[in-house]
């Protein structure tokens, strides 16, 4: 296959920031405290009433879990 | 930076790649710098996900219409290993108050009965809400009645996980970029058509090279069947009828 013609420049993604459990639960409030805890926001799931933001939210709670389980 | 690191790097550095070549220039990158974790007996995890929490505005002749989002739960078992990923999620939202359209889920080791790679669709469907209540003998069927007289909590068509694939023929970025350049006209770099063929082709070589590794005897099979000779590397056979299935949308 050909390669793409013009291919924009990407941006750099850097190193992989590793966090401490310490640091997993502080981000984990501080989403809790404006969205509510995963349990309500699945809550609203089941109901289909979560909106876009909250889907986020539920979703950015999942994924500090899955980095806390390690 | 360990190798698992790099790893996770090249990742989020490959979905950047694709969405700068597709999506109409932006000044930030699209991706998150991956987070991770360092976990037990050398294991380290990670989560690549899009930069902005709000998701990534996908504009029709410049207006808004879509938002895109995107997470990988990714690890390595050790530090050798390559890097897999546990779970991922790719979601469409329309605008309007950003509802979720779609969303294409992967999960490794599901923790019920669901397709490892489905996609739920945010619809509604009063013949299939009507049928998910009143299927007598299912356990689901019955959990979600239970679920309905306790809580009041109505089943819902989003609920429905329409399978798509299983672990190594699942959708990717890709598709799910090109289903909303054809079906919603999102607004694209002129180079677009061709970004997503090649990230397309690499994933899906990845996949089928990660079938292989975990199906030799199926590999060795075909090849002895279509008369190759083993000690020589096969040459690809050429198709003029139609595009390579690597790229095909």
């Amino acid at each position: 296959m050909d390669s793409p013609t013009a291919l924009a420049e990407p941006h750099r993604i850097a190193d992989p920031i590793m966090l401490t459990d310490k640091e997993i639960s502080e981000r984990r409030r501080n989403i809790e405290r404006q969205y509510g805890t995963a349990a309500a926001l699945r809550r609203k799931q089941a109901m289909g009433v979560l909106s876009f933001e909250e889907y986020i939210a539920l979703h950015q709670i999942e994924g500090l879990d899955y980095l806390e389980k390690g | 930076m360990s190798a698992e690191g790099e790893q996770a790097r090249q990742f989020a550095q490959r979905l950047e790649n694709l969405l700068q070549n597709v999506l109409p220039t932006c000044d930030n990158a699209f991706t998150a710098t991956p987070q991770g974790k360092y976990g037990k007996r050398g294991k380290t995890v990670y989560l690549i996900q899009q930069r902005d929490n709000s998701g990534i505005p996908l504009t029709c002749d410049g207006d808004e219409i879509l938002r895109l989002q995107y997470s990988f739960l990714c690890s390595c078992k050790t530090p050798q290993s390559m890097l897999q990923v546990d779970k991922s999620d790719i979601l469409l939202a329309t605008d309007s108050g950003h509802s979720p359209l779609c969303h294409y889920d992967y999960v490794r080791s599901p923790q019920s009965d669901i397709p490892a790679a489905h996609i739920n669709i945010h619809g509604s469907n009063d013949a299939a809400t009507r049928i998910m209540l009143s299927c007598v003998n299912g356990k689901r069927s019955k959990n979600r009645r239970k679920q309905y007289l306790d809580k009041g909590l109505f089943p819902t068509f989003s609920s429905l996980h329409f399978p798509v694939g299983g672990d190594r023929l699942r959708p990717g970025l890709e598709d799910v970029l090109e289903m909303a350049i054809y079906e919603f006209h999102i607004d694209t770099q002129p180079q677009w058509k061709a970004s997503l063929a090649q990230s397309r082709e690499e994933y899906r070589t990845a996949q089928i090279k990660a079938i292989v590794h975990e199906f030799p005897d199926l590999a060795y099979d075909t090849l002895i069947e279509d008369g190759y000779d083993l000690g020589q590397r096969p040459d690809r056979p050429e198709r003029s009828d139609r595009d390579s299935m690597l790229i095909r949308y």
